[in-house]
């Protein structure tokens, strides 16, 4: 009880020191059972049930302008690193405090390993925290496997170890390790998935996705899908390792756009190489995407571009046999580094390793750099004019497939044909 | 009229001097002068007078090059191909030349004590066979006591027994600054660029940056050894055990993907902004990031993915505050090797452990 007034009075200092005679306007706004208050000081743990302090309050809140939502801050604990945290907010399993009611707004939860699935269904941020010189919390297959428990808008199953679903409002999710190993799902006709947002918004950040893999191709670390919603999702800074289908899918079955992606700074990198997958980044229909400064790094194709709309740009692709394959007319390429595109053996239909594959290029194709490659740029006698200004160094051919009558301005180093004759 | 002559002959000579002589090296430019016109690279660089360039039409070039005069060596592109390759004379490499520390290397382009710049730009180095003793090293390029720039150069396959280098730079008197940039070194089975002199204090400045290395299996990506101060900045580089090893100079806003035990290994020279990714997977004792020395600054790098079982900065019981504000994003540990006292403020995100100083007295 003591914590608890020394809590209040230096809120209310605070308050008071930037309020002064508004003070009952926000006691007012406190009401409800359930607040955050935020303060200055350092420290300071409180008994009162769903109500924590912050270290220090973020620098834009001001509790005369804030929202009721901003004022009611509904925080869970997940595990044992906050002892002093109320037992009634603090829970064991994260798939129950983000079910919890009151619906949390924030769950926080400390270095640990969580063999579970988690469902997200409301609004909230799911934060891994650091405690005692530990900052990992990993969420792993639970004993038996992963099991069907989404499916996506053209009928496929996904075994997902963490599925947000039909949102409203934004789901954000941080700091946490998602690791698919032992995941037992066999069938072939099951996505074995880290992450599955299906038509909700938010951001993913900071995340390591891990071993979405073992039923011979099927292995998503992380998947967007949109919806009536027509949500944002935003994925940055993430570490995506060890897929064997897609590190990051975004799609939905509609002519249209139903998501917006934004997917910017992710480290991914497979030693898994099938016929024709995995891709890094696979970008399907019914979808707006920026992709911008991620490092993608093995697999069989760096970024897929099977439909939608928007902008692959600043991307580095390393050892994957067809660092871009553009399919669709809607995405520009422009300023990636493509390095090392060899090596595919049977896997392609050319039998080396291609650095763009621009089988439909209405969109830009430009400022890109190939360095090694077997072929340079692959225009699949599709591609025309619109691919232009990029370099190419070090290839034994720069361009194949050139329609007649196309001509494509680029810059070349030690590459032994530039572009053959006859190849359409 | 005596003072007249002399002006008039040095005006001439003035003139010849500031001439650029051009030789075309292969049959891409029918219509140059035949008597510019060479078959092969060493020939050209032998001529007289003397060529300030020597352009060299696609086509492969078995030869065993010695630079020893200012000169822009360059591959140019007839249209249908922009690829000069510089080849290995049948019955392999002949002549080796002994760097600082009395090793022997056979360098297929040797560029010796030039007392100007040698530029080499759009080439192809290829090692393909070249039969050099496994107790010596066979080197790509080799720029020894000299100054230029290589660009857009690619130098493949310089194999030996562990002991193949891409481009290998070495100081001296001179104190030269070397530049490449731009270039793509694959192939190599001990090291993609070297650069050293057997001196206590630096005499060799080296650029190296924009440059691609490919380098399975083998030791280092970029090696700057003693008395060599280096700028390394914007390279991309999968592969080896150590990615940049340095003791003067800066790193700055490299990629590493996969050094096997070290990523950028530091006693002295600043690291910043590099990213660092998927080094030491497997092995205990590996480090993204390995600081072995107080002074060094090392800040602002991203650190993603540090081994199933490695460290993201080693402090090697040395480093200290000068340490911080890097970005670390899975690993089992964080920082190791931490010297008592030393409180080193980073960002982590899925890390195992923290902090350790189990490693210090």
């Amino acid at each position: 009880m003591q914590t608890q007034s020394r809590s209040v009075t230096l809120a209310l200092l605070v308050i008071a020191g930037s309020l002064l005679g508004s003070l009952s306007t926000f006691v007012t706004a406190q009401s409800d059972a359930v607040r955050a208050i935020y303060v200055s000081a350092a420290t300071v743990e409180t008994n009162i049930p769903g109500v924590h302090t912050y270290a220090e309050a973020p620098k834009d809140f001001n509790p005369l302008m804030a929202t009721d939502e901003e004022l009611a801050m509904v925080t869970y604990v997940v595990g044992s690193c906050k002892p002093n945290f109320p037992p009634s907010s603090t829970f064991q399993h994260i798939n129950d405090a983000v079910n919890a009611t009151p619906a949390p707004n924030v769950v926080e939860v400390c270095p640990g390993t969580y063999p579970e699935v988690v469902g997200i269904y409301k609004p909230m941020t799911v934060e891994g925290v650091s405690a005692s010189n530990a900052d990992q919390a990993i969420i792993t297959v639970p004993s038996g496997g992963l099991f069907t428990d989404a499916g996506d808008d053209r009928g496929d199953f996904l075994a997902a170890q963490i599925v947000v679903q039909n949102v409203t409002g934004e789901v954000n999710i941080s700091n946490l390790t998602i690791d698919a190993t032992g995941n037992n799902v066999t069938s072939t006709d099951t996505y074995i998935v880290g992450v599955f947002y299906q038509n909700s918004s938010g951001t993913v950040k900071d995340l390591t996705v891990q071993n979405q893999n073992g039923n011979g191709g099927s292995g998503v670390a992380i998947w967007a899908e949109g919806g009536s919603h027509k949500p944002l999702v935003t994925v940055e800074h993430n570490n995506l390792q060890d897929f064997d289908y897609a590190g990051i899918y975004a799609e939905t079955n509609f002519s249209s756009s139903q998501l917006s992606v934004t997917l910017e700074g992710n480290d991914l990198a497979t030693n898994f190489v099938f016929s024709q997958i995995p891709s890094g980044i696979d970008l399907g229909a019914g979808q707006t995407a920026s992709v911008t400064g991620n490092l993608i790094s093995g697999g069989f194709k760096g970024v897929l571009i099977n439909g939608g709309k928007g902008t692959v740009s600043e991307n580095t692709v390393v050892s994957a046999p067809v660092g871009v394959d553009i399919e669709n007319n809607g995405v520009s390429v422009k300023s990636n580094t493509i390095y090392n595109a060899i090596g595919c053996g049977l896997f392609c239909n050319t039998g080396v390793g291609i650095g763009i594959y621009a089988n439909s290029a209405a969109a830009a194709v430009t400022g890109n750099t190939v360095a090694q490659s077997g072929i340079g740029i692959y225009f699949n006698c599709a591609a025309g004019k619109n691919v232009h200004g990029n370099t190419i160094l070090d290839a034994t051919l720069g361009l194949f497939g050139v329609p007649s009558g196309t001509v494509s301005t680029n810059t070349y180093y030690n590459v032994g044909q530039i572009n053959p004759s006859g190849t359409c | 009229m005596a003072r007249i002559k002399s002006l008039l002959v040095l005006l001439a000579l003035v003139a010849q001097a500031s001439a650029t002589v051009t030789y075309v090296v292969g049959s891409c430019k029918p219509t140059f002068p035949l008597s510019s016109t060479f078959q092969s690279i060493s020939a050209a660089l032998a001529a007289t007078p003397a060529p300030n360039v020597v352009e060299v039409c696609p086509g492969t070039y078995p030869e065993q090059l010695v630079i020893d005069i200012p000169v822009t060596l360059e591959g140019i592109s007839d249209g249908a191909s922009a690829g000069a390759t510089i080849a290995v004379p049948s019955g392999g490499l002949s002549r080796g030349q002994i760097d600082g520390f009395g090793n022997i290397v056979f360098a297929q382009v040797l560029v010796g004590i030039a007392s100007g710049e040698v530029n080499l730009s759009n080439l192809t180095v290829d090692g393909t066979n070249n039969s050099v003793p496994q107790s010596d090293f066979v080197a790509g390029v080799f720029y020894l006591n000299s100054a230029g720039t290589m660009n857009h150069l690619t130098t493949q396959n310089q194999f030996g027994a562990h002991n193949g280098i891409g481009v290998w730079l070495e100081g001296g008197s001179a104190k030269p600054s070397v530049t490449l940039e731009n270039s793509n070194l694959q192939g190599f089975d001990n090291t993609g660029i070297e650069a050293e002199t057997n001196a206590q204090s630096s005499e060799l400045t080296a650029t190296i940056k924009g440059n691609y290395l490919t380098a399975y299996a083998a030791l280092s990506g970029i090696q700057i050894g003693p008395g060599a101060t280096a700028s390394v900045s914007g390279n991309l580089m999968p592969g080896s055990f150590f990615g940049i090893s340095i003791a003067k100079g800066s790193v700055s806003g490299n990629t590493i993907v996969g050094a096997a035990l070290r990523g950028i290994s530091t006693s002295g020279a600043s690291v910043t902004l590099n990213t660092i990714y998927n080094s030491g997977n497997g092995r205990s004792t590996s480090a993204a990031v390995w600081v072995g020395s107080s002074l060094a600054a090392v800040t602002g790098n991203t650190i993603t993915q540090a081994g199933t079982l490695g460290n993201a900065i080693d402090f090697d019981c040395t480093a200290g505050k000068n340490v911080h504000s890097n970005t670390i994003l899975g690993a089992p540990n964080g920082l190791i090797n931490v010297p008592g006292g030393v409180l080193a403020t980073e960002t982590y995100y899925n890390v195992g452990t923290i902090s350790s100083a189990s490693g210090c007295p």
